[in-house]
């Protein structure tokens, strides 16, 4: 490297910020673009099939955000002891990172128990749809 | 709903990526900030070293010299070194046997030792066999005659060294005042005495024990002493003042010191040229990086002393006047244009005679002082006891 404190893992931390930065003010823009537009007339029913799916991804990316943040956040949180300035700043935006993984997590997996309650809602409706047999 | 999920999953993948890669650089390419000392005499040949240990500390922020300048002589040099402590220590040949043999240094495994100078390598080598080096040579030197010509048009007959004695007009470091020169006073004692007998002292670094032989090696310089037609300095600085204050035409010195000297002379208008010949057989100098062996860096002090010798290094110090310690750098094209008296300097060492490589080379330089320079100063007669101590100084 040749700033002097700057290391690799710095990089692709503060690329990753950088990204979900982006992310957030290209999403406020769409917003506010599609803000006047109507709603559709009718949401169509969702169908039990297409909520399990569904269900099973939000599953899958809790564990995932779970794995992750549970690395991130020791990992960068020892950092924070660094001893340069890039050191502390990465560590601090590693930390707030593995934070904001678990929240995520956290909220997904409470995404998965509504999901959860759907599917048992739909097999219900759907038992009780069914004609009793002649 | 859609869209939010679609929001969520760039997230998560960005999260993954980017804290799992960070994650992984963090703890395997992560390297402590580490500060290595440089324990080293003082150089007044000029920055060449000095510039490569600063363009390593630019390049490599993470690994730092920090030199520590120990204002030392021949005799005091082992305890001005490790006293302070330190992870690499410059240290002149004479010295690698004794810290070797105190254990204060660790062998290193050398890049590349095939290309060192045969003689420049002996004096660094473990005795195993095994190709690993006590230290790897930093720099060599040798001793060389410096000559002015006043008159190009004249055929230039290029004297030996005993030769010269036998003209005035001839400068060398042949007295000596306390400790800080009484080395260089024993290494241009040995010269004179290689000059007029090449077996006084054999490729090995073993002396003569013959009396006789060495009455006989010293007697030409003693005389040309007592007969005034040679000038005796201490330093290397005040043979090169009296060389150019009085405008000798000959002179002993290192070849490090002959950028300094040329550029000087060029402005002097008796002067057309000063060149530089080899001494018939030339004492081995020059300094060597080690690593100490309790330093917790071995692996950073290896890779800055890696750099600090490797070929490039070798051919920017050549620059600066220090004769290369591999064939390598003696090879390059442009450095031979640039410094064409390289190949001649080459050859000295190729030629020289280490000092005996022994832990005990510190009394064997005291006791051969005494002896020599009461002979040639005081003309008291070297005697029986002269060989005897430093017979027992090198067992």
């Amino acid at each position: 490297m040749s700033s002097p404190d700057l290391q690799g893992w710095h990089v692709s931390l503060f690329v990753t910020v950088a990204i979900l930065l982006i992310q957030v003010i290209v999403d406020r823009v769409i917003a506010r673009v599609y803000d006047g537009e109507p709603s559709p007339d009718s949401v169509p029913e969702p169908r039990k099939e297409d909520v399990e799916v569904e269900l099973a991804g939000t599953k899958l990316r809790t564990g995932v955000l779970v794995v992750v943040g549970g690395i991130a956040l020791p990992v960068f949180a020892v950092s924070l002891l660094g001893p340069t300035l890039a050191d502390q700043l990465a560590g601090v935006t590693g930390t707030v990172l593995g934070g904001v993984t678990l929240l995520l997590a956290w909220r997904t997996r409470e995404e998965s128990k509504r999901l959860a309650a759907e599917v048992r809602k739909l097999s219900a409706d759907a038992e009780k749809k069914i004609p009793p047999a002649p | 709903m859609a869209e939010l999920y679609s929001r969520r999953s760039f997230m998560v993948g960005v999260l993954s990526a980017g804290l799992l890669s960070s994650a992984a650089g963090y703890l395997l390419t992560r390297r402590e900030p580490v500060t290595l000392t440089l324990a080293t005499g003082t150089e007044p040949t000029g920055g060449g070293r000095n510039l490569l240990i600063n363009l390593w500390n630019n390049l490599n922020p993470d690994i730092r010299i920090v030199p520590r300048l120990v204002n030392s002589t021949t005799q005091d040099q082992y305890a001005g070194f490790t006293e302070g402590g330190a992870d690499i220590y410059n240290l002149d040949v004479i010295h690698i046997p004794r810290f070797a043999a105190a254990g204060r240094i660790t062998p290193i495994e050398p890049r590349n030792a095939l290309s060192l100078l045969g003689p420049v390598r002996k004096v660094c080598q473990v005795d195993d066999d095994s190709g690993r080096l006590w230290a790897v040579p930093f720099n060599s030197d040798v001793g060389m005659l410096f000559r002015r010509i006043t008159d190009k048009s004249l055929p230039d007959s290029e004297p030996e060294l005993r030769d010269v004695l036998s003209r005035e007009r001839f400068v060398g470091q042949l007295d000596t005042t306390g400790p800080l020169t009484d080395e260089a006073f024993v290494i241009n004692v040995l010269e004179h005495a290689l000059a007029q007998d090449p077996l006084i002292l054999d490729p090995e670094g073993v002396l003569s024990t013959s009396l006789t032989q060495w009455q006989g090696a010293l007697k030409p310089l003693a005389e040309a002493l007592r007969s005034g037609r040679v000038l005796t300095r201490t330093t290397e600085a005040a043979t090169i003042q009296a060389f150019e204050e009085e405008n000798l035409s000959y002179m002993r010195n290192w070849p490090v010191w002959f950028p300094g000297v040329d550029r000087a002379e060029r402005a002097e208008p008796g002067t057309a040229a000063i060149r530089l010949s080899r001494l018939p057989i030339g004492v081995l100098g020059g300094q060597s990086l080690a690593i100490d062996s309790d330093t917790p860096h071995r692996g950073a002090a290896e890779e800055v002393i890696r750099f600090l010798t490797d070929t490039p290094a070798q051919k920017l110090l050549a620059t600066y006047g220090f004769a290369p310690t591999g064939r390598d750098a003696y090879f390059d094209e442009q450095l031979k244009e640039a410094e064409p008296h390289l190949g001649m300097v080459r050859n000295a060492i190729e030629e020289a005679r280490p000092r005996p490589m022994k832990p005990g080379y510190l009394d064997f330089s005291q006791r051969f002082k005494e002896h020599t320079y009461a002979y040639l100063h005081r003309g008291e007669q070297l005697t029986q006891r002269f060989v005897r101590d430093i017979q027992e100084a090198l067992k």
